[in-house]
């Protein structure tokens, strides 16, 4: 028989056919995406695969929930009702484990063949092991889902000691589930400093001192070197590079993400850490989009290729993938992603990239007030303010427009600094 | 060992509005130690900068300098913030 090929239009089937969009991932970058497909286009097929065994829920509460100060009630977002009244097919418990981008297809673990016009991956990360002996130990927790909340609440609940690895902004949660389950606990870190690639000492000092006041003890020049099991493969103590031991029956790691790329080994899509997008959220497929932790998008602000981890973040970006996945240039995705810590008594923030730069400026001013702003190319790409949030607009602002700021660093820390403080071009902001 | 029993439930009449009246008023910003069940909550990394700034600027206890409805705040909700507040 002969076959013959019917050229279709995309403009034409984009108005005239409905259009299949397949979303890879039901965290916030998905689901929002999903939202705002079903806005712009009221015709579509749209199917959402999830390996999860729960509906969107909110991934930056579950701290609050394992801390015990919440239920589970107000964790979830949607239930699976939301879906339904928005004719989306939420596929639950389904890993997508191939994509066939010529033939415009993905598979899932089961054999189950979905075909898309369009793709969305939003699919995040699953965190980092720590490679050393007895890291799979029963007792020894990461954080990312529901499910290891679950897990962690109710071991939390037994525990008598605690030791957390990881100086960044996942590890100060475990802390901090450890201070509010009244577990005594041993925060070990490499270096002098919490999340020393961002704040200084005399910001991370501020961190430490509300640790120590909640009975999470900081370590510092530490880490793990292994750790000690009882007979029954259960942790018992973690021993650090020093040799110095560590009693505990909970183990909390928080070392970082490996991004789930695994799926794109063997396609042609462009990726590295993450999957490399443009500012429309597409990758180098016409069809192929992507959104949320797993990208790596040009970042228009900083001017080059960057990650955003952050929840505002990964919703904004299923959104402005959804509007380009229905007309390709909609808008673009020009963003200042901030992520704040609740923890303690004074409120935390960081924004844009607060590691990245090559000049910064700090200042002190009490023993719960410091802020410091990340400079690269004399313009402001991120920071971090502790105790006093009020400038955060102000430097967003100008983070955002890519104000020139040089020579005006003493100016920008003043600690009741007002835009119109800033002299030249600077000033007209 | 610790006990860690807890409560989710409202125990104490905190964050409850003292009267109708009380909804007429330009919303307040109120620290709570429970949740109230039904309640919507969001942690404060899920507002809109200018939620943010209004939030931080109405507490500890003022009140909130935005409209709820023109924002993605509503009376009811309760913040997650360095303590738990609900929006009157
Ligand atoms: C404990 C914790 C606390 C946090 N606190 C904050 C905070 O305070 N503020 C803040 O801004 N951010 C915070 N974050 C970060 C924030 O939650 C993330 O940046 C955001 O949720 C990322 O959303 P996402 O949709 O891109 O990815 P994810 O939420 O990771 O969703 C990806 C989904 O895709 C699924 N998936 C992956 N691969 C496949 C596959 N092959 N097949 C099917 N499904 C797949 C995953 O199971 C997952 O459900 C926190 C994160 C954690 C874990």
């Amino acid at each position: 028989m002969r076959e013959i090929a019917i050229h279709i239009n995309p403009e034409y089937k984009r108005r005239v056919m409905s259009q299949s969009y397949v979303i890879v991932g039901d965290g916030i970058a998905g689901a929002s995406a999903a939202e705002t497909l079903r806005e712009e286009d009221p015709e579509a097929d749209i199917t959402i695969l999830t390996d999860e065994g729960e509906a969107l829920y909110n991934r930056i509460l579950i701290k609050e929930f394992a801390k015990g100060k919440l239920p589970e009630a107000p964790i979830s977002i949607h239930d699976e009702s939301w879906y339904d009244d928005r004719d989306v097919d939420l596929e639950l418990n389904t890993l997508v484990t191939n994509i066939d981008p010529d033939a415009h297809t993905v598979t899932a673990h089961d054999g189950t063949e979905y075909e898309y016009d369009k793709l969305l991956l939003a699919i995040g990360g699953t965190p980092t092991q720590l490679p050393v002996e007895n890291s799979d130990a029963e007792g020894i927790h990461h954080f990312w889902t529901f499910q290891d909340a679950r897990n962690i609440k109710e071991h939390m609940e037994q525990a008598e000691n605690s030791v957390v690895i990881g100086a960044g902004l996942l590890g100060i949660d475990l802390a901090a589930i450890t201070a509010a389950q009244d577990v005594e606990g041993k925060y070990l870190m490499r270096g002098k400093a919490w999340w020393r690639y961002a704040l200084s000492q005399d910001g991370a000092e501020i961190i430490h001192n509300a640790l120590r006041e909640r009975n999470v003890e900081p370590v510092f020049d530490s880490g793990v070197d292994h750790f000690e099991v009882d007979d029954e493969d259960r942790v018992t103590t973690a021993v650090d590079p020093n040799g110095d031991h560590y009693d505990a029956d909970f183990v909390g790691i928080a070392i970082g993400l490996n991004f789930n790329t695994e799926i794109l080994q063997g396609t042609d899509i462009e990726y590295d850490n993450g999957v490399y997008v443009d500012e429309y959220m597409r990758t180098n497929h016409d069809d192929i989009f992507a959104a949320g932790d797993i990208t790596e998008f040009h970042d228009l602000i900083l001017g080059e290729r960057a990650q955003n981890g952050a929840w505002g973040s990964a919703k904004e970006q299923g959104t402005i993938a959804a509007k380009n996945m229905v007309d390709y240039g909609t808008e673009e995705f020009r963003w200042v992603s901030s992520y704040s810590i609740t923890h303690f008594d004074f409120p935390f923030l960081s924004f844009g990239h607060p590691t990245l730069g090559d000049d910064h400026v700090e200042a002190k001013y009490s023993d719960t007030e410091w802020r410091r702003l990340a400079i690269k190319d004399g313009k402001i790409v991120g920071g971090v303010l502790i105790g006093d949030l009020s400038p955060q607009t102000k430097y967003k602002k100008l983070m955002r427009e890519q104000v020139d700021i040089s020579g005006q660093k003493d100016t920008l820390v003043k600690q009741d600094f007002e835009l119109e403080d800033l002299e030249g071009a600077a000033a007209e902001q | 060992m610790v006990s860690k029993a807890m409560c989710y439930h409202m125990s104490s009449k905190d964050g409850q509005p003292a009267s109708a009246s009380a909804f007429k008023a330009a919303p307040a910003v109120v620290p709570i130690t429970d949740v109230p069940p039904g309640a919507r909550v969001r942690h404060f990394d899920e507002l809109s900068d200018r939620t943010q700034q209004a939030l931080t600027t109405a507490l500890p206890s003022g009140h909130l300098d935005i409209n709820p409805e023109s924002t993605n705040l509503s009376r009811g909700d309760v913040v997650v913030f360095t303590e738990y507040v609900r929006i009157h």
